[in-house]
């Protein structure tokens, strides 16, 4: 038990937690956007995965991590509106849709990365760059916070002012507005003229782009390189926890911080003598943990709340 | 009349999909191959060329087929699970465990694993379909989270319980002959699973089709509140339809291993469950239809085998037409003007032989 | 013609699921008129009001505004030609504000966002122009129907409609309120407005309406001037035959108490109390109406009642036995049946057969199976004669439900309400959407169980249906019981309309009348 306390209680575990849930806050803010605008956008792992590699391969070709990342990014939204395209015009089931898109994903990556490179696993043969770290100059010499909070990944401080952009922009914003709008009713919406299914593009556009972030932080910040299936699932997870931020840009952040800090713990408790399956599956059983939490609160509290209030109106 | 123009239409659309899907990878293998002619010979005609290969592809069909059956079950409810995957994989394991550790007699051995696995298969089903019963937590983010979790509980179990230290790989002990399942045909792989597969579908559909139970599996996927007007305990429903699809998964699961394997030795999920819902989108969510979905699916999968072997095109090129045609299929305003324009040439046409316009048959 | 501000042409449109909703119509209104559209439903009105509020495209026909032919492909365009359409079902968007959804789509803004204080001058204006009453800031989930409506108009003006387009405008209002609407309705054709009202209620066309379409069948029958035309005229050209407006039936003979329910009390979701300490008894053979403006608790109370609901105090007893936490399932095996308001969310699964609606309260039944086995002949014959029975147009068992029209789909969810041999039946709106024709037939049916002895709960919002059908009734204001009628056919309606909205209220004696032992 010290031993798990003297790990988790140091600035270094701090820091590896901001730093191992920057993909998810990334991919959290994409499913807070589509949600939003009651659109289910299940694909943000094939869209992660396939930016992961596009960015790899980009910048090993071009030298430069900023023709990298924008590959990815533009990765991640075209991939969103073939997701809109299918399930929005075509009318198709918006979850198959999704899930086709990380089926294709998954194959498509190995694919063109054999094609690349003649290697199905990872990318090792291209020189690709990273996104460099960033060593805040005031910030770092602080103790204990600057240790936690500088010299991160450039996409890691990237994530948080998108955190916070992404709450003005819903909430104070026109097109934000319109947004939720029509995310709660887009009979409404249609009625005054406003487009309902561009309101939708716009969202998913958006939910491509930080996808597409998302994507070229795993390969290119928290790994050096693209290796097969490397999203593992944070793309779902991300669905999770937009789930517990009640769809909202903070909530999100919050709830992302909590499963990197699970993800983390798995990987500092390889030290003891825990069999790793069991630590490796400490951040799926975060997942459920916390959606469960979620839903059973929001079942109970409405219950409660009911409960209470026949009671008090009986008395 | 036009009912059966409509289920014709809907005939023709998949096909029409499905041609599509393939034409979009032989572009793709064009543009890749150094003889792309002769990757897509290899491709269609592979599976066919051998009597090997051929068994090849029945046999891919049998665990297809469960799989697509537990899909179907949880599909007609509108739950969108993934659980069958990792019921799958439990179901395997669990049928290792029983039978390296039991002896039965042949038959009864394999029998008693199989029920043994489709009952560990159900209890998988327990916890997304519990959650979503209950406090409607999403059925999807929790089983496939929950799939990773079962992986990682078998590959420990693989670890430390079944493990063969003989081995030179990563395996189990031998599984016991009285567990097997029989060969069917000579010189291929193809096993009494098969039989028991078709089996199974029959009695997937008629559960479906023929029962109370299955009824309000229906209706609740077609309109829940609805159903729990009608009486219907759709709380039992959402539970149930995931146990169910868990255990049809699951011993999908021991009877792949029982009848292709000497030993369990996955470290990961084969994805059957995954391959399970491209099957059942196929089938229309009809369980009579899911070994032809199967068939068709495992066919395509032999024939990227070949094709892989054959010639420099990596067999990830499934997952392609897969997606492909997940995304057409559900796709309801695919060719939807042309349907239209038959719906709308139909109903003229009855005014013209002055029906009524309420009941457009 | 040349007065015609608005003249639609020849319009026809198909529904994908082949039914012919608007067969080569004519329409056309004058500028500064109340012209009413009416029909039974299924006749085709909203379909065409869609069409010219760029909802739906017409498959063929044109329309022409001052004399110009415009294409509408939009609501934008059609609110840009000022048209305005003020829906049955409000086009809200509930966690929003009252200033947000009237200015939804044309939000003032600065710097980039929202201008929330102009927004909110500028809805203060507008409310004060036409004379309306209303908080700008509160949420549109937190306020009354009647409030809804208003901000639903408020809408259309704030966009410069010229033409409002009005669906059912008073389905949800109290005779108070819709003389309310009324008043302002006369108040914009002095403006110079024109007004499109869609109802199918006779009376209040004849009070505030010039000009009246009548649509059948997707037909439509021709316009005529309201002074020219009597109640029965009209009915004829709707209905092809005069309207039985009094339902023939014989004097109850009430027996013993079959539903009780004692001191029920509920809160809904946002924590409002809807059901205050509700008393009253059904008794076999008699026939209780609830009469209420919507939105009083009657909703609350049946889905209490028919277990859709289970926050609340109080008990509800079917013949002495307590059914508070009784699964649906086994109230039905009590006797209880249920005609539910919301026909396409409770009371029907539009994509399943009309066979399969009308068997699925019946599973495990051996009239349609063994055990737990389902008898594809048994089924056939069950509802083949209940299709017969109940005289469902439809091409057979195995059609979709959902191809049916709404008369239609009632008398399916009729047929299988009544085929469970109901001791206790709930009908809740049972004739909203249904036309004349096939109304006249549930009422028919409803008097027909009371004969044979079901105790019946008759909720409607329709004033007439409610006084002709009920034996007794019950006035609901507030969640509570505010009046308590023996005989319902002696009530006056302007009297009634008092104790709906809540202007008077018996005593406690009084009301406790509706209470037998």
């Amino acid at each position: 038990m010290n031993q798990l306390f003297s790990i988790i209680f140091t600035t270094s575990f701090a820091f590896a937690v901001l730093r191992v849930s920057t993909p998810i806050i990334l991919a959290g803010m994409a499913a807070v956007i589509s949600e939003r605008a009651g659109v289910v956008n299940i694909a943000i792992e094939g869209m992660m995965l396939s930016a992961a590699l596009v960015g790899v391969v980009v910048s090993a070709f071009t030298g430069g991590w900023v023709a990298g990342l924008f590959a990815s990014i533009l990765a991640g939204m075209l991939i969103s509106m073939l997701l809109a395209c299918f399930a929005l015009n075509l009318k198709a089931n918006i979850i198959m849709c999704g899930l086709a898109i990380n089926t294709m994903a998954k194959g498509g990556t190995i694919l063109a990365l054999y094609l690349i490179t003649g290697n199905k696993g990872a990318s090792t043969g291209l020189k690709s760059s990273s996104v460099p770290n960033i060593d805040i100059p005031l910030l770092r010499d602080v103790p204990i916070i600057g240790d936690i909070l500088s010299n991160h990944n450039l996409l890691t401080y990237l994530a948080v002012v998108i955190v916070f952009l992404l709450q003005i922009f819903l909430f104070r914003s026109k097109t934000g507005l319109h947004i939720r709008a029509v995310g709660e009713n887009p009979n409404a919406v249609n009625s005054v003229g406003i487009n309902v299914r561009k309101m939708q593009y716009i969202s998913l556009l958006l939910s491509g782009l930080f996808s597409g972030i998302a994507g070229a932080f795993m390969s290119m910040g928290y790994m050096n390189g693209f290796t097969a299936n490397m999203v593992s699932g944070r793309g779902f997870i991300a669905l999770a926890a937009n789930s517990m931020g009640q769809n909202t840009p903070w909530g999100t952040f919050f709830a992302s911080l909590v499963f990197g800090f699970a993800d983390s713990l798995a990987n500092s408790l390889q030290v003891l003598k825990v069999p790793t399956q069991f630590i490796q599956m400490i951040p799926y059983v975060t997942t459920i943990l916390g959606i469960s939490i979620y839903s059973i609160s929001n079942a109970s509290k409405v219950k409660k709340m009911r409960m209470k209030l026949a009671n008090e109106n009986v008395l | 009349m036009l009912k059966r123009k409509e289920a014709v239409f809907m005939a023709l659309r998949t096909l029409i999909v499905v041609a599509i899907a393939i034409i979009i990878v032989f572009v793709i293998i064009i543009l890749v191959s150094d003889e792309p002619m002769e990757a897509i010979r290899q491709f269609i005609t592979g599976p066919l060329s051998t009597r090997r290969r051929m068994g090849n592809v029945v046999e891919a069909m049998i665990p297809l087929t469960f799989t697509g059956l537990a899909a179907c079950i949880m599909f007609q409810a509108k739950q969108f699970s993934l659980i069958g995957d990792g019921a799958f994989f439990t179901g395997a394991m669990t049928a290792a465990v029983f039978t390296l550790n039991t002896k039965l007699p042949a038959g009864l051995h394999s029998m008693a694993a199989i029920l043994l696995s489709g009952i560990a298969g159900a209890v998988c089903g327990v916890l997304p379909g519990y959650l979503k019963a209950k406090w409607n937590t999403n059925e999807f983010v929790v089983s496939m989270m929950f799939n990773s979790i079962l992986v990682y509980f078998g590959v420990f179990v693989l670890l430390n319980i079944i493990r063969d230290p003989n081995s030179g790989f990563l395996a189990s002990h031998i599984i016991p002959e009285t567990a097997k399942l029989g060969k069917l045909a000579e010189k291929t792989n193809i096993h009494f699973g098969l039989i028991i597969s078709l089996v199974m579908t029959f009695f997937v559909y008629a559960f479906l089709y023929k029962t109370k139970w299955g009824f309000s599996i229906r209706m609740v996927g077609i309109n829940p509140r609805f159903s729990k007007h009608s009486g219907i305990n759709t709380f039992i429903v959402v539970l149930m339809c995931q146990v169910l699809g868990g255990f049809v998964a699951g011993m999908g699961g021991s009877v792949e291993l029982l009848g292709m394997y000497d030993r369990f030795q996955w470290q990961d999920t084969p994805g059957f469950g995954f391959d399970g819902m491209t099957v059942a989108i196929l089938a229309g969510n009809n369980p009579a239809l899911v070994p032809i979905g199967a068939l068709f699916l495992a066919y395509i999968r032999v024939g990227t085998d070949v094709m892989a072997r054959t010639s420099n095109v990596p067999n990830e090129a499934i997952y392609i037409i897969q997606g492909i045609v997940m995304i057409l299929i559900t796709a309801n305003a695919f060719l939807s003007n042309w349907r239209h324009r038959i719906v709308v040439s139909g109903a003229k046409k009855i005014e013209e032989d002055g029906g009524a316009h309420e009941s457009v048959v | 013609m040349s007065d015609e501000l608005l003249i639609m042409k020849g319009i026809t449109k198909i529904y994908p699921n082949g039914i012919i909703a608007n067969n080569h119509v004519d329409f056309s209104v004058k500028e500064g008129e109340i012209h009413a559209l009416m029909g039974e439903n299924g006749a085709g009105k909203s379909t065409l009001m869609n069409i010219l509020f760029g909802e739906l495209q017409a498959e063929e026909g044109d329309i022409y505004l001052k004399g110009e032919k415009i294409k509408i492909t939009s609501p934008t365009e059609a609110i840009a030609y000022g048209i305005g359409m003020v829906h049955q079902h409000f086009m809200l968007v509930p966690s929003l504000t009252v200033a947000e959804n009237i200015f939804l789509g044309m939000e003032p803004r600065k710097r980039g966002l929202i201008d929330r204080r102009k927004m909110l001058d500028k809805t203060k204006e507008i409310a004060q122009k036409y004379n309306f009453d209303i908080d700008p800031m509160s949420k549109v989930s937190d306020i009354p129907v009647g409030m809804k409506q208003k901000i639903e108009i408020l809408k259309s003006l704030a966009r410069s409609a010229r033409i409002l387009v009005l669906d059912e405008p008073t389905a949800v209002l109290t005779p108070q309120e819709t003389d309310e609407l009324f008043n302002e309705l006369r108040l914009f054709k002095e403006s110079g407005h024109t007004i499109i009202f869609i109802s199918h209620k006779l009376k209040e066309i004849k009070k505030i309406c010039d000009r009246i379409t009548i649509m059948k069948n997707g037909v439509s029958m021709g316009t005529y001037e309201l002074q020219e035309m009597d109640e029965k005229d009209i009915s004829r050209l709707m209905v092809g035959r005069d309207i039985v407006s009094g339902i023939q039936k014989e004097a109850a003979k009430p027996g013993k108490v079959v539903l009780r329910v004692e001191e029920l009390t509920c809160s809904n979701d946002e924590g409002k109390q809807t059901l205050n300490r509700m008393s009253f008894t059904i008794r076999t053979g008699e026939i209780l109406g609830i009469a209420g403006v919507e939105g009083n608790g009657q909703l609350e109370l049946v889905e209490c009642i028919t277990g859709l609901r289970d926050n609340f105090h109080g008990k509800i007893l079917i013949d002495d036995k307590e059914i508070n936490r009784i699964s649906i399932k086994n109230a039905r095996r009590l006797g209880l049946s249920h005609i539910p308001e919301d026909r396409m969310t409770f009371g029907i699964a539009s994509d399943a057969s009309v066979a399969e609606n009308l068997i699925s309260d019946k599973l495990g039944e051996q009239r349609i199976g063994i055990g737990p086995f389902l008898s594809q002949r048994k089924i056939e014959d069950f509802t083949d004669k209940l299709i017969k029975n109940f005289q469902i147009k439809c091409s057979s068992g195995k059609q979709p439900a959902r191809m049916l029209s709404g008369g239609n789909m009632q008398k399916v969810v009729i047929a299988r309400e009544f085929s469970g041999n109901p001791r206790v039946m709930i009908a809740n709106q049972p004739s909203r959407g249904v036309d004349v024709g096939a109304t006249e037939f549930i009422h028919k049916k409803l008097v027909q169980i009371r004969d044979q002895g079901a105790a019946v709960l008759l909720v409607s919002a329709d004033l007439n249906e409610v006084i002709e059908l009920s034996d007794s009734l019950i006035v609901m204001y507030g969640g509570e019981i505010v009046a308590y009628f023996k005989a319902a056919k002696k009530i006056n309606e302007e009297e009634l309309g008092y104790f709906m909205l809540g202007l008077k209220k018996q005593s406690q004696e009084e009301v406790r009348g509706a209470i037998y032992a």
